[in-house]
């Protein structure tokens, strides 16, 4: 049974189309990461789903509710946090939690404990009263968490929560969605810039240039992977390394950090052959496993 | 409904109150303006300077002359011999109005021949030249009333008819007490500051925050959303109007003479036209820039400029006269100025409390069927 389910959807803003006829499904106590790069599509999808943005074309379901014919049938349902955690900047980190908690007319009490347990699991005691434009992003972005979450919605939307955010952030983000997942039975879409974030998905659902490219479990996305991937160390020119490998055959797409280059190439190329074709020393390649960075370049590759 | 409402009063109170320089200046303003405007304004007319040339030298314009001194707002600084040296004295603003005595003014005016005494006045400014030009019909009025009556008695005619020599009289505000008559000017500026451009800013900010989004997605209508955005600003309007009444009646002495009701009614009522144009400019300007040239253009400029505010609209062009017509500010002013001036009840001011109720009702729907089909966002 999935939970929402999104039918050939599709927006256009004037001639240009930001997302184009994609459909999915998800199903219920997941996390479902929407990763992809900027302009992909994945805040308009969001806010279609939520009823944010009309579409010009499709469906969206959440369980039998019709989300585009009744936007105000499951809102009680949805907690949201948009992109860049839009919070009051003149009012307090409390000030706006409990600002949100009223307006979902939640019982003083009932509200106060929720506050304290989310105050609680989320570090923010110290910030409490603190005016939220005197706050750091990390601590935003938990503030905004917590104001998204107080009433207790079974259907989290989270765009980009974890842009501009530090690693260990990012890790405790990930651990409170799960955990706030398995006890409200709640399901979650989360979009991020950051493709390493798929493992913390159930699923994944890879945007790019309005459409869906790709979209599975993260270890059956790795495992279906159809092409090998090489790391080697160079000397040579950036200019003079592009040169060879633009021209060696069977190399998907290549891209140099530093003094370091990561080559995919097709499935049937091998260490030997791809010493042999660029040239380059066998003992400095090194055959590596792949990322989602890879599986991402390989598709987006013409 | 209420219940939902509250929250958001709540939280746009304690955002307004920590903007402590907005809050103070949202109040504050009104009556810093009201003493600015009220004491340069009656400074001007207590030192009009007159230059006088009278051929007549008879106890008439003696009289009238004496007369005018009297009443505080003149100061004689030349006496001239021709006429043509009273023209030069207002040219280079050594004087701001003349008066000249033609020979045998008061026999001519005794029998209703042509008149023979001349006013000039400076007219560049526009304003105080304006004051100055009706206390001196005024006091012309009233001295040749005067004179009239004494004639009468002195040669024992009572019924014999006597036409008036000017038809302009001011008869309220007598004492050119101009602060007073700016008074429903400002409420006005005041109002469509907090009312309009205040509401519009403070929508586009949630906007603009992508707050409104988050909120929007909460269990609660747009129209709960607006009202509760409208109310706060509502009522600072409401306390920043009322410390200026209040203040005017403390240091200018305003007549208190008018109805409570129906002044609440006129300030109600145009606050509601102020909010309906601050909800409709939020509803098409998607920054707080945009949203403020747009406000201070389609409701503060008008306010001020063609609403007989600051300049008389009889003085303006008649295509322009013509647009003053769809300018609230204008019938809310004139309300004002009857019921606190003249103290005018409803029936006499009944045109312009309709066409001001109107503009309202319009305005208002006007936003709402816009927000309605087009969401706030
Ligand atoms: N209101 C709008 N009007 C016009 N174009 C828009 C509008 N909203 C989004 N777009 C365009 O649609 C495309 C998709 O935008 P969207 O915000 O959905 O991408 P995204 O995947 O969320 O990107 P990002 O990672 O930058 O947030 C972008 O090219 C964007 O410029
Ligand atoms: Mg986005």
């Amino acid at each position: 049974m999935e939970i929402i389910s999104v039918k050939s959807l599709t927006k256009r803003f004037g001639n240009f189309t930001a997302v184009d006829n994609i459909s999915f499904g998800l199903k219920p106590l997941t996390i479902n990461g929407f990763l992809g790069p900027n302009g992909a599509g994945k805040t308009t999808t969001i806010k279609m789903i939520c009823g944010l943005l009309r579409p010009d074309e499709g469906s969206i379901f959440i369980e039998n509710i019709d989300v585009i014919e009744n936007p105000e049938k499951a809102r009680e349902k949805m907690g949201y946090m948009s992109q860049n955690f839009s919070l009051y900047p003149d009012l307090t980190a409390r000030e706006n939690i409990l600002f949100f908690a009223d307006l979902y007319k939640i019982k003083k009490s009932e509200r106060d404990n929720r506050y304290a347990e989310l105050t609680d699991e989320l570090n923010l005691h110290e910030y409490q009263n603190t005016l939220t434009s005197d706050l750091p992003l990390g601590i935003r972005q938990r503030v905004a968490l917590a104001s998204a979450v107080i009433h207790h919605p079974v259907l989290l939307f989270l765009d980009e929560p974890t842009s501009g955010v530090d690693p260990i952030s990012r890790m405790k983000f990930f651990d409170f969605i799960r955990k706030y997942i398995n006890s409200h039975k709640a399901t979650a879409i989360v979009s991020t810039h950051f493709l390493t974030e798929a493992a913390h998905c159930n699923e994944i659902f890879l945007f790019n240039r309005g459409k869906i490219i790709l979209s599975g479990q993260p270890a059956e996305i790795i495992q279906n992977f159809r092409y090998n991937i090489f790391e080697t160390k160079t000397s040579l020119l950036t200019g003079e390394i592009k040169n060879i490998l633009n021209n060696s055959e069977g190399i998907i797409e290549f891209y140099i950090f530093g003094k370091r280059v990561r080559i995919i190439t097709e499935e049937d190329i091998d260490i030997q052959q791809i010493s042999v074709r660029t040239g380059i020393d066998i003992s400095n390649i090194s055959v590596v496993a792949p990322s989602f960075e890879d599986v991402f370049i390989s598709l987006t590759n013409d | 409904m209420i219940r939902r409402i509250l929250p958001f009063i709540k939280k746009e109170f304690t955002e307004i109150l920590r903007d402590r320089l907005s809050i103070t200046s949202l109040l504050l303003l009104p009556s810093i303006l009201l003493f600015l405007y009220g004491y340069a304004i009656s400074l001007d007319i207590k030192e009009i300077k007159i230059s006088i040339c009278d051929k007549e030298r008879s106890e008439f314009s003696r009289e009238f002359t004496d007369g005018l001194i009297s009443s505080g707002y003149f100061r004689i600084t030349a006496r001239r011999e021709s006429p043509n040296e009273i023209e030069s004295d207002l040219r280079t603003s050594k004087s701001q109005v003349g008066i000249i005595f033609y020979p045998s003014v008061y026999k001519n005016f005794l029998r209703n021949n042509e008149p023979s005494v001349q006013i000039l006045v400076d007219g560049s400014n526009a304003q105080s030249s304006q004051y100055t030009l009706n206390y001196l019909v005024g006091a012309i009025e009233r001295f040749t009333q005067n004179a009239i009556k004494k004639e009468l008695i002195r040669i024992n005619t009572i019924q014999t008819p006597t036409e008036p020599l000017l038809t302009e009289r001011i008869l309220f505000n007598p004492l050119l007490k101009s602060p007073l008559y700016l008074i429903p000017g400002l409420i006005a500026f005041v109002i469509m500051i907090t009312g309009a451009i205040s509401t519009t800013i403070s929508i586009v900010k949630e906007k603009e925050n992508r707050t409104f989004e988050q909120v929007i997605l909460c269990p609660v209508s747009p129209f709960t959303l607006i009202i509760g955005k409208i109310i706060p600003y509502f009522v600072i309007s409401l306390v920043s109007s009322a410390i200026m009444i209040l203040l005017s009646i403390l240091f200018f002495d305003l007549p208190t003479k008018g109805s409570l009701l129906f002044l609440s009614y006129a300030v109600i009522i145009f606050l509601l036209c102020a909010s309906g144009f601050g909800m409709l400019i939020s509803t098409i300007s998607s920054s707080q820039q945009v949203a403020f040239t747009i406000a201070a253009f389609s409701t503060l400029l008008p306010t001020i400029i063609l609403s007989g505010f600051v300049f008389p609209i009889n003085n303006m062009p008649e295509i322009i006269q013509l647009i003053t017509y769809i300018v609230p500010a204008k019938y809310f002013i004139a309300i004002l100025r009857g019921i606190l001036l003249k103290g005018s009840s409803l029936s006499e001011l009944y045109p312009e409390t309709l066409s001001l109720t109107i503009f309202a009702v319009l305005i208002v729907s006007a936003s709402i069927i816009r927000i309605k089909k087009k969401g706030i966002i």
